[in-house]
Parts: C-alpha cells; sequence; structure tokens
C-alpha cells in the first residue's frame, strides 16, 4: 500500500508540477470538438443526435494521449529498472499508474462536457452527472487495459504511439457502444430505460480489464 | 527427428481433412434441404459460415492457452504454437466474415448490416487479433515479444467473450439464432463444423511446423555465429 501511494503521489505531483499530460490531452480534446462543430451544421442535424458520439470520441482520444504519456517518466533513464528493484508489488504499480492517469483524464472529460455544452447546446435537461459518472466508469475499464498495452507498447519500435491504439480502440468499442447507447438518453434528459443494462456491463467490462492487468503486468514488466 | 510435416500422421490428417470436406459436402447436397423458409437456398453458406465461426473462436481460444503457458513456463515453442493459432483463427474469421457478408446480401439485401450485433463483434474480435500481429512485427527482441504477445492473446479473449454475449448486450436480433430446426440440418451442420475442424487444425499444424522449422534456423544461424 505505501508502494502504490508513493508512485501515485509521485505521478501527481509530476503532473500538478508540468502539466504535461493535462495540457496535450486537454489542447487534443477542445480541437476534437471544434472540429466536429464546424463539421456539423447543427441547422440540418440535431445536437443531440451527434453529441453523444463527439462526446465519446473526444474523450477516447484524449484518454490515448494520456495512455501514451503514461510511462514517459520511466522511459527516461533507468527509473524503470529503478522501480522494478524497488520492494514494491507489480499490481501496486499498475494499480498507481491507472489511477494516476485516471486522475488527469477524469478532468479532461469533466472539462470536455462542460466544452461539449458551450459548443453543441443539447437541451438543458440533461443529467450531466450522470453522464460524468457513466463516462468514468467506462474510463476505468479503457485504462484497465491501456496502461497494460502502454506498458508494451513502450518497447516496440518507433515508440509504439500508433500500436497502442491500434491495439486498445478494438478492445475498447464495447465500452464505447456503451458509453454512446447511454450518453444519448441522458442526453436527451430520459431516463436510462432499456440503455440501463449497459451501467453494469461498463462496470463489468472495467473489472475483466483491471483484473487482467493486475494479473498480467508483472509479466510484462519483468526485465 | 523427421521435419513433423514428413511424419506419416500428417498424411493421414491430410486425407482426414480432404475426407471430412467431402463428406460435408455430400451432406449439404444430400442430406440438408436445398431450400428453406424465406431465406431459400442462401442459407446453404451457412454450413462454411458457422464452422468458420467457431473455428475462430477454438482457434483463439488455442493461442490464449499456449499464450498463458508461455507466460508460466516460458520458450519459444508456446509461442510459436500460440501465433500459428492466432493466424488459424484469423483465417476462419475472415472466412466468417466473408460468408457472413455474402448471405448477408442474399437474405437481407445488403452487403453488410451494422445493427446485426453477431457481425458488429466478429468484425471487432477479428481487427483485435490483426492487432496481435503488429505487434509481433514491432517488438524486435524474441523473449519480449513472447511475453507481450502472450499476454495480448490472453486480454483480446474479451473480445471472443463479446461474440458470445453480443446478442444479449446489444439485444437485437436480425442474425439467425436457431434457425434450423430440421433434424438433417443440425446433421450437416455437425459434420461440416468437424470437418472444417480437421481442416483447421491440418493448417495449424502446417503453419505450427514451419514456425517450429523458422526456430531451428534460427538456432543454427546463432551456432554459426558463435564458431566463427
Amino acid at each position: 500500500m505505501r508502494g502504490f501511494l508513493a508512485i501515485l503521489r509521485r505521478d501527481l505531483a509530476l503532473e500538478a508540477r508540468r502539466r504535461e499530460s493535462l495540457l496535450s490531452m486537454g489542447v487534443f480534446a477542445a480541437a476534437t470538438l471544434f472540429v466536429f462543430r464546424f463539421a456539423f451544421d447543427l441547422h440540418k442535424v440535431e445536437s443531440v443526435t451527434v453529441s453523444p458520439a463527439v462526446l465519446w470520441v473526444t474523450a477516447l482520444f484524449a484518454a490515448t494521449i494520456g495512455l501514451s504519456r503514461s510511462f514517459a517518466v520511466e522511459s527516461a533513464g533507468e527509473v524503470m529498472a529503478g522501480l522494478l528493484l524497488a520492494p514494491v508489488d507489480r499490481t501496486a504499480i499498475y494499480l498507481a499508474k491507472v489511477l494516476s492517469t485516471f486522475a488527469v483524464v477524469a478532468v479532461v472529460e469533466a472539462a470536455a462536457f462542460l466544452g461539449l455544452f458551450l459548443l453543441f447546446d443539447p437541451p438543458e435537461v440533461w443529467d450531466p452527472l450522470a453522464l460524468l459518472g457513466i463516462a468514468w466508469l467506462a474510463t476505468a475499464g479503457f485504462l484497465g487495459a491501456g496502461i497494460l498495452f502502454a506498458a508494451m507498447t513502450r518497447h516496440a519500435r518507433s515508440g509504439g504511439g500508433t500500436l497502442l491504439q491500434i491495439l486498445l480502440l478494438p478492445l475498447s468499442i464495447p465500452l464505447f457502444i456503451g458509453g454512446v447507447q447511454t450518453s444519448e438518453r441522458l442526453i436527451r434528459g430520459l431516463p436510462l430505460g432499456d440503455a440501463a443494462k449497459w451501467v453494469p456491463m461498463l462496470a463489468a467490462f472495467g473489472a475483466i480489464y483491471l483484473a487482467l492487468g493486475s494479473v498480467l503486468f508483472e509479466r510484462v514488466v519483468e526485465e | 527427428m523427421r521435419p513433423s510435416l514428413h511424419r506419416p500422421t500428417f498424411a493421414a490428417h491430410a486425407v482426414l481433412a480432404a475426407a471430412g470436406i467431402v463428406a460435408a459436402l455430400w451432406h449439404i447436397w444430400k442430406v440438408a434441404p436445398l431450400e428453406i423458409d424465406q431465406i431459400g437456398s442462401s442459407y446453404l453458406i451457412f454450413f462454411f459460415h458457422f464452422p468458420s465461426a467457431v473455428g475462430s473462436l477454438e482457434f483463439f481460444f488455442l493461442a490464449a492457452l499456449c499464450g498463458a503457458w508461455n507466460l508460466w513456463k516460458r520458450g519459444r515453442v508456446s509461442d510459436a504454437a500460440s501465433a500459428s493459432a492466432v493466424e488459424v483463427g484469423l483465417l476462419a474469421a475472415v472466412v466468417t466474415l466473408v460468408t457472413g457478408s455474402t448471405w448477408a446480401k442474399a437474405a437481407w439485401g445488403h452487403w453488410w448490416v451494422w445493427d446485426d450485433p453477431r457481425l458488429l463483434s466478429v468484425a471487432i474480435m477479428t481487427i483485435t487479433y490483426l492487432g496481435y500481429h503488429l505487434l509481433r512485427s514491432l517488438v524486435d527482441e524474441p523473449e519480449k515479444r513472447a511475453r507481450f504477445c502472450s499476454v495480448f492473446s490472453i486480454v483480446a479473449l474479451v473480445s471472443v467473450g463479446f461474440v458470445h454475449y453480443a446478442i444479449k448486450l446489444l439485444g437485437k436480433v436480425s442474425h439467425p439464432m436457431k434457425p434450423f430446426q430440421d433434424p438433417s440440418i443440425t446433421q450437416t451442420r455437425i459434420v461440416a463444423w468437424l470437418a472444417f475442424l480437421v481442416l483447421y487444425l491440418l493448417l495449424f499444424r502446417i503453419r505450427f511446423a514451419q514456425a517450429r522449422a523458422a526456430l531451428a534456423i534460427e538456432d543454427l544461424r546463432q551456432r554459426a555465429e558463435d564458431l566463427r
């Protein structure tokens, strides 16, 4: 537990000092929202029809940027080797990485929601807190698999940034579908209804990815 | 030791695969009805589609098993087996998509139906395993490559589970779930499944033998380097 907290504190302190991930994800999310806003003519297309997809594409790709930077500290020098030599459980390292990346992605997603509200002007009846909760639930699953893959792809030729997306995006499509289905209803101001079945599904995918990551991370980082 | 492709068991396997395919074709032609209600004779492609779909799931599962073995016991042979199983699984998945798409055109009038959960989930699974090959080709160090690919083959099983539960999760059933109650169709389906299983196992054996031969060549090259 001490190792977990130490790594989490270090990652969050570095991010608070440099704000590299936060800025790159935030700027990317803002640019994506603007591109979508220019691409869709809201006089012809209903805002509530496109908003869920815009929201999830923005969140997913912004989170991928966060993931590709998640091992930036460890890639410099022999930091990872030092971390592995320390008497810290590998699962603690993995979970600390997931949580520290989650903290940054969660802030960017909240800002992206605000941006969506300003640019796409969906009906005011929507429930932003429920929407944010579902987005964070899906993000936990996404990062569960993402941190595992990010630890692998940093050893790939040419940095592995593209490889990370290729490995991760197909496996996150179920999360994406669930997110779009639920958020469409919430943005319309409707109760979840049939889409409520996606909430336990998102939780189940998250639990599976986090469990697999916790078990397999040790095999990925061993030298 | 003789290379595995020159062993008598391999020849017997090849003969068995050919006999299985002939038996499946005979069943399709003579045992199963040539047409059924609503979808006519286009349903006959099902006897190629279904065995390939099941085959892809079986071989991706085998790949994960070999991957788990590799993580547990190490060694390059289990990694080669895992990679070979993914390749055969991918081939079966592509056959599934092509036959499924052809059937969709004949039965529903469209090559692709976006709201069919099964079609969608098989496509997601196929793309997931295409990533496996990219991972193999972009990690140079053999030991790391084996470990990473083994890990990925296990995580990618989630996409296989998604195929299984897609209809429950997405709740839209345009795919025929229990289409054919006729016993002759069930019999033909089982024969076709067995025939394709034997055929895909044969392809797996060929690919695995090639991979092992590549490892042996690599070893020889290394020994020649050491002797220099």
